[in-house]
């Protein structure tokens, strides 16, 4: 099997993001390992993928409009043949409707992402470990609408 | 060379964090690849592990710092012969000197850490890439 390269992760991190922000309408669960562990938002600990998924699903449903998110420089480390780990930093900022209807716009200046990456037995790479924090608390507030 | 295993990866998570609690500077430097980077607890972008060392070994490793960790439940992925993915939860409180000389204490009860570890031409098993991050705002005060 082909050695992974920087730029094949690169476009993973940027599909991955591309489906997190409703600009596309892959499969989220299509872009990790069924067994992948994930560190996100408030979460105390590691979560199956599954889980993050389901809430995530809920979240794109809940979009007023596209979110817009912004990369910063991805880092890529081949480690071995088939396992690669990206870390780069992100701004996200997503609007959906809250539970009164009303529009709430959540603004993440500071994020910071680490993906962790494999080939599968097919030779597709998937996300095995995620872990995704800001390192300043994300700002939520209502928008002119809400 | 023989496969990591997941018990393995616990060990060397435990060292880890005994080392720094330890201030043993050398031995927290040989915990990282000389490529390996990081994403402290609060930096906004990564940066290369030798100079968080750097750092953490001047504000966490002198007479009057110190640290402590205590780790929850370590997840471990085995993603080859030779590369692991640990993640876990852990109740981590520093206490800093910060070059103009104040001391700051910081109590962080949901640090969420990910480590990926290889190993390495020695057989040593070393960190590659770090991510800590708190689920909560960290608290910092002043202290005397």
């Amino acid at each position: 099997m082909e050695r992974i390269s920087a730029d094949q992760v690169r476009a993973q991190v940027h599909k991955f993001w591309h489906v997190l922000s409703g600009q596309s309408k892959d499969s989220l669960e299509e872009l990790y390992s069924p067994e992948a562990t994930v560190i996100t938002g408030k979460a105390k600990r590691s979560e199956r993928v599954h889980l993050a998924v389901a809430r995530r699903k809920r979240e794109i449903a809940q979009q007023v409009r596209e979110a817009s998110v912004e990369l910063g420089a991805i880092d890529v480390e081949v480690v071995g043949d088939d396992v690669a780990v990206a870390s780069y930093t992100y701004k996200f900022l997503r609007v959906r409707r809250g539970a009164d209807a009303s529009e709430v716009k959540r603004h993440t200046p500071y994020g910071r992402a680490t993906h962790v990456l494999q080939r599968d037995t097919r030779g597709a790479l998937r996300i095995v470990h995620e872990h995704l924090s800001s390192a300043a608390p994300a700002g939520i507030e209502p928008t002119s609408k809400g | 060379m023989e496969p990591i295993s997941a018990d393995q990866v616990r060990q060397r998570v435990q060292r880890f964090w005994n080392v720094l609690s330890s201030k043993a500077k050398a031995e927290f430097e040989a915990m990282y690849l000389p490529s390996a980077t990081v994403f402290a607890v609060d930096g906004r972008r990564a940066e290369l592990a030798r100079l968080m060392v750097v750092r953490r070994a001047r504000e966490l490793m002198s007479a009057s710092s110190s640290v402590a960790a205590k780790t929850g439940l370590i997840e471990v992925q085995l993603l080859g012969p030779g590369v692991a993915v640990s993640s876990y939860p852990l109740h981590f409180s520093t206490t800093r000197n910060m070059p103009n000389g104040r001391r700051y204490h910081a109590e962080i009860p949901y640090l969420r850490a990910t480590q990926l570890f290889v190993r390495d031409a020695d057989g040593q098993l070393r960190i590659i890439h770090e991510h800590l991050s708190s689920a909560d705002p960290v608290a910092v005060q002043e202290v005397g």
